[in-house]
């Protein structure tokens, strides 16, 4: 097939001639030149490495245990996500690893398995397919009323999740919108449970905006580390912006919820997840996520949205 | 952390990238700059003979000479190419971790103790993994956005299956078969050149 008849209509965009030189030169890309082709298939179809039965196809982003990779399986096909686990952290992450298969917590991404390759240890698990919950938030807020009210819902579902993980005595310690994957049907589901859980064993504090100032400052891990996650978490998803170094339902940034019913509730639940549990906050992930479910069904309204619009007209 | 993200959204230019990683203290800058240019560098240094793991503790140290290196560093295209920067900083830690003390300690393949430096094969190899580096991104772009029948008009085309068949398969024309493939190889092309652009655009 050699479509390269020429075209009508405006000069292309790489028409200057550094473009022209470097694009056209080192990439193939020549009117006439069929290269291009080669360069698109290598590219799409050559692992980064191999590693055991493993294809390592781009790495994702790493943390303390490691690099993680989005990967397949050379035998069967299967999309994987693979971290190669950082020396000296694997014997801690196996245990947990095992500890947290047995549980098949509902609302979290199993955890997988760890191997041993070429003297090396790997972290492998299914492929969670979906958006991180800061990449769907994002491109859903502002598309219709109902988009706060789903995404109110999702976080309640969260929350039942890590209510779950606490009656099993697990406290995750790190929940951030990134560890989150919400699948096509809406679901969300809790990644990396396992190393959240380490971490915290091992006593290393998180790091702001997502962990409350006490656990960043050392103190040993509680439910209210989770309970302030999920304020945090909340207010990320609502505003689009990062929470500050001290979560508040004063927070300026929460005025940009359009919804007058939603802000009100969405102030009324941060500033009690900031709080300790002890100290008015909640009493458990589940009266939160009960509080969020709540939100989810009554918190916007068109009246109340009718109103605003209103009060900014007059 | 588990994000699938896609390479290709990475936006800001790398001058501008540099900019706020030498102001310091902005993580998300560096999560921008790790997703645009890991792979490349972990690709580059796996065609230099290393290991996986190996080839990641170079890289780690890669950033590290960018971390420390980037307070002294002012960026000016005239004096070269933001890629000739990367690949500099490549292969001094290629270099340094093959002429550590113990070569031979666990960690280092024997292949990677075999690499000499031969400045003009390893710049071959970085321009080659830099083009493949710059289609992974354009491609993930385009195929982000353009239709789902253009796509399967590439894909079909990349298979190699003829027009007819591919026409036939997709219900349309041999005419808008090939009209499809023009706009997505022309898409592919001005996304590389903006990408090409951006990473040296010191503005």
């Amino acid at each position: 097939m050699t479509p390269e008849e020429p075209e009508p209509g405006p000069a292309p965009a790489y028409a200057s001639p550094f473009d022209d030189d470097v694009v056209a030169r080192a990439f193939g890309l020549s009117r006439g030149s069929e290269e291009w082709k080669s360069h698109v298939r290598r590219a799409a179809a050559t692992p980064m490495a191999v590693v055991g039965d493993l294809e390592l196809l781009r790495p994702l982003g790493g943390n303390a245990y490691g690099m993680l990779y989005a990967a397949r399986e050379r035998s069967g096909g299967a999309a994987l996500a693979v971290r190669r686990l950082a020396v000296g952290k694997a014997a801690g992450v196996a245990v947990r690893v095992g500890a947290m298969d047995r549980l098949a917590l509902g609302g979290f991404v199993p955890p997988g398995r760890c191997e041993m390759i070429d003297g090396r240890h790997y972290l492998v698990r299914p492929w969670a397919e979906g958006l991180s919950l800061d990449a769907h938030a994002d491109r859903v807020r502002g598309s219709h009323p109902e988009a706060l009210r789903g995404m109110l819902a999702v976080l309640a579902r969260v929350a039942d999740g890590v209510a779950a993980a606490h009656r099993a005595g697990i406290i995750l310690g790190r929940l951030k919108p990134e560890n989150v994957i919400v699948g096509s049907d809406g679901a969300p589901r809790v990644l990396d449970a396992e190393l959240a859980c380490v971490w915290s064993e091992e006593r290393e504090p998180p790091p702001p905006p997502y962990a409350r100032p006490a656990a960043s400052a050392g103190a040993s891990a509680s439910i209210d580390d989770d309970l302030y996650a999920i304020g945090a978490v909340l207010f990320r998803v609502l505003t689009g912006s990062e929470p500050g170094a001290e979560l508040s339902g004063d927070d300026p940034a929460l005025a940009s919820i359009a919804d007058r019913a939603t802000r009100e509730r969405a102030r009324a639940i941060i500033a009690r997840a900031a709080l300790e549990s002890a100290g008015g906050g909640y009493p458990s992930a589940l009266a939160l996520a009960d509080d969020l479910a709540r939100a989810a069904r009554e918190g916007v309204s068109a009246v109340s949205g009718v109103v605003d619009f209103l009060r900014r007209r007059w | 952390m588990g994000t699938p993200q896609d390479p290709g959204q990475a936006r800001s230019t790398s001058a501008t990238l540099l900019k706020r990683l030498r102001a310091g203290n902005d993580a998300s800058a560096w999560r921008e700059f790790e997703l645009a240019y890991r792979e490349l560098l972990l690709r580059f240094v796996l065609s230099r003979g290393f290991q996986h793991a190996d080839a990641e503790d170079v890289v780690q140290a890669v950033f590290t000479k960018l971390v420390r290196g980037l307070g002294r560093f002012e960026y000016d295209r005239s004096k070269g190419r933001f890629r000739d920067y990367l690949y500099r900083c490549a292969r001094s830690a290629i270099s340094d971790a093959t002429s550590r003390p113990n070569p031979a300690a666990p960690g280092v393949s024997d292949s990677a103790i075999a690499w000499v430096a031969d400045e003009r094969d390893d710049q071959e190899a970085f321009e080659r993994e830099w083009v493949d580096h710059h289609y992974r991104r354009a491609a993930a772009h385009v195929r982000a956005s353009a239709e789902p029948r253009t796509i399967a008009v590439l894909d079909a085309v990349l298979a190699g299956t003829p027009p007819a068949v591919i026409a036939k398969e997709l219900g349309m024309s041999e005419d808008a078969v090939y009209k499809a493939f023009q706009r997505v190889r022309d898409r592919l092309r001005a996304q590389i050149a903006r990408q090409v652009r951006e990473e040296d655009d010191d503005a």
